[in-house]
């Protein structure tokens, strides 16, 4: 399992639930819309730093095996299936669907890139995780979707329950002599089986019994009010502002061509100055929000203040 | 206009302008790893819009609640054994039962909330939207009762185990690989065979162990928990007054006793 999430008071952790989504938000755009390998760079530099202002840089970083799976997957899968690219470095035997292996260094090239696009979203997602208190973005929806936040708010709440339910219920059949752990594996799992039915029974049986609770406070009568938990503050305009900038960035980058990279049939990058100045910005925004993060946590008046 | 509606034509709205970018290859419209994003998202939005239009049923967020934690669990203990789990035959039998829209949102809960312990990236929304169309189906098909046999059961979730992986694999193939091709999609899938073949095995043997049998009591909660009171008919009218129990297809209508 991925580490989830902990507190552990950091600056953005401490702000609205929104600021974070959006600061990764952005992040992901630069991850889709370029692919420009120095935009992947920036946006995995960004997150770590981001990453680092809250003190979770270690939960984020244990993402690093997946990101080297799926980043190995993309630079063998590209260079076997594109057959464009005028720098050839090997030519394989002819196979059935895939044809005449023959591999370019473009093809290499772009496989690489597209892993390391792949790794940046994930460990951007990974950046949410450790950052965002899931409750607290199903907080968020509490307004707009009532109905599917609310499933989704119980189920999480019922996971933990459904575990100590099954525990429960194998030491009960486990004093009634009606489960084996002696035998063959099958022989075991043969005399668990009727505890899955009994599982479903019971949760039906409490899911039912919460509808009616719910029922008989009034949920569903009318239209609910809410309580709005979260107010913006100053450190949620810092990070904001920050998102903005760098979708603001990415967006021009696009747009006037200084962050396209052409790989075929031969690389090329037609602005490789107005590339890194683009890449450079996410990464700058994160570092001045590691400092004010830093700031923020050492005077009690900033914390006040924002 | 329902919300709802407006998500469908803005879906229908997206994807022309996204015909259009692809043939004309414009910049954004043609990056195919954002857009599909966006299409996904968008069918999401539209079938969230749905279950939220429906009228108040607590009981149905409830038992959705439950299902998606058992698939949720199911998920967690055997997320050891790659490609096993029992999810995805936990959200085809609630769709089967319960109908498509509960099916979906069984669906789509589980992987949002299973990734909160497993992990999210980039693939929870297209897990969501795999076991969420596993879920539609699934429904779509209890309204004729087609998967009534052991067997039937068993072959159709080991098929959607399959076509669950092959789901997940479009969005590596159409964001991650270029050029676009059959040898892509053939390469792509024969990486995540292994996997796929586990979790249809996996579905096959949770569908022929367990299925029947919780179908029915599937069934048995939904005739004692979800139906609905009907009014009684004016004087001279025909009908009587009853209940209709069950939940979106599966409508059957119960006579109170001595009305």
């Amino acid at each position: 399992m991925m580490p989830a999430y902990r507190m552990k008071h950091g600056l953005l952790q401490e702000s609205h639930p929104l600021t974070p989504l959006l600061l990764a938000c952005s992040l992901l755009l630069l991850c889709l819309l370029s692919s420009n390998p120095l935009s992947q760079l920036s946006a995995i530099a960004a997150s770590a730093i981001l990453a680092l202002s809250s003190g979770v840089l270690r939960e984020w970083a244990s993402w690093w095996k997946l990101c080297l799976v799926v980043f190995i997957m993309a630079l063998v899968i590209n260079p076997l299936v594109a057959r464009a690219g005028a720098t050839v470095i090997w030519q394989g035997p002819s196979l059935p669907v895939l044809g005449r292996l023959q591999v370019t260094a473009e093809a290499v090239a772009f496989g690489a890139v597209m892993g390391l696009r792949l790794a940046a979203v994930i460990w951007v997602f990974a950046l949410v995780t450790v950052l965002v208190d899931p409750d607290s973005v199903l907080g968020l929806l509490k307004g707009h979707g009532s109905r599917s936040a609310l499933a989704s708010a119980l189920s999480m709440r019922m996971v933990p329950t459904t575990f100590r339910d099954a525990s429960d219920l194998l030491d009960a059949q486990r004093a009634r002599g009606l489960v084996r752990d002696s035998g063959g594996r099958l022989t075991k799992l043969k005399s668990r089986l009727p505890l899955v039915r009994r599982m479903l029974a019971t949760s039906l049986d409490r899911g039912i019994g919460m509808a009616e609770a719910m029922e008989s406070r009034g949920y569903g009568s009318s239209r609910r009010t809410r309580y709005r938990e979260y107010a913006l503050r100053g450190r949620d305009v810092a990070g904001l502002s920050a998102a903005a900038c760098i979708a603001v960035v990415v967006i021009s980058g696009v747009a006037s061509g200084a962050l396209t990279v052409s790989f075929y049939p031969r690389l090329s990058m037609d602005h490789p100055a107005g590339a890194m100045i683009a890449a450079a910005v996410p990464v700058l925004a994160a570092l001045a929000l590691l400092g004010l993060s830093r700031l923020w946590k050492r005077s009690n008046w900033l914390k006040s203040r924002i | 206009m329902r919300k709802s509606t407006v998500a469908f034509l803005v879906l229908l709205g997206f994807l022309g302008l996204w015909a259009v970018g692809e043939s004309l290859e414009i910049g954004v419209l043609s990056n195919l790893a954002f857009m599909t994003l966006v299409a996904v998202a968008l069918v999401l939005a539209y079938f969230y819009l749905r279950f939220e239009e429906r009228r108040s049923d607590t009981k149905l967020v409830a038992l959705i609640a439950t299902m998606s934690a058992l698939s949720v669990g199911g998920r967690c203990l055997f997320a050891a054994i790659p490609g096993v789990q029992p999810s995805t035959f936990i959200v085809i039998i609630t769709g089967y039962v319960y109908g498509p829209l509960a099916g979906f949102m069984v669906g789509a809960t589980t992987a949002l909330v299973s990734n909160i312990f497993l992990g999210h990236g980039p693939w929870t929304i297209w897990q969501m939207f795999a076991w969420g169309l596993a879920g539609l189906v699934s429904g779509l098909l209890g309204r004729w009762r087609l998967l009534e046999g052991r067997w039937s059961l068993a072959w159709y979730c080991a098929a959607w185990g399959l076509l669950f992986g092959w789901i997940l694999n479009v969005y590596f193939v159409l964001g991650f690989v270029h050029p676009v091709t059959t040898g892509a999609f053939l390469a792509t899938y024969a990486a995540s065979a292994w996997f796929d073949a586990l979790h249809a095995a996996g579905n096959f043997v949770f569908a022929f162990a367990l299925g029947p049998v919780m179908i029915a009591m599937l069934r048995r909660y939904q005739a004692r928990f979800f139906f609905e009171h009907v009014a009684p008919s004016p004087p001279g009218g025909q009908g009587e007054g009853g209940f209709h129990a069950g939940s979106g297809h599966d409508v059957t209508e119960v006579e109170v006793p001595g009305s």
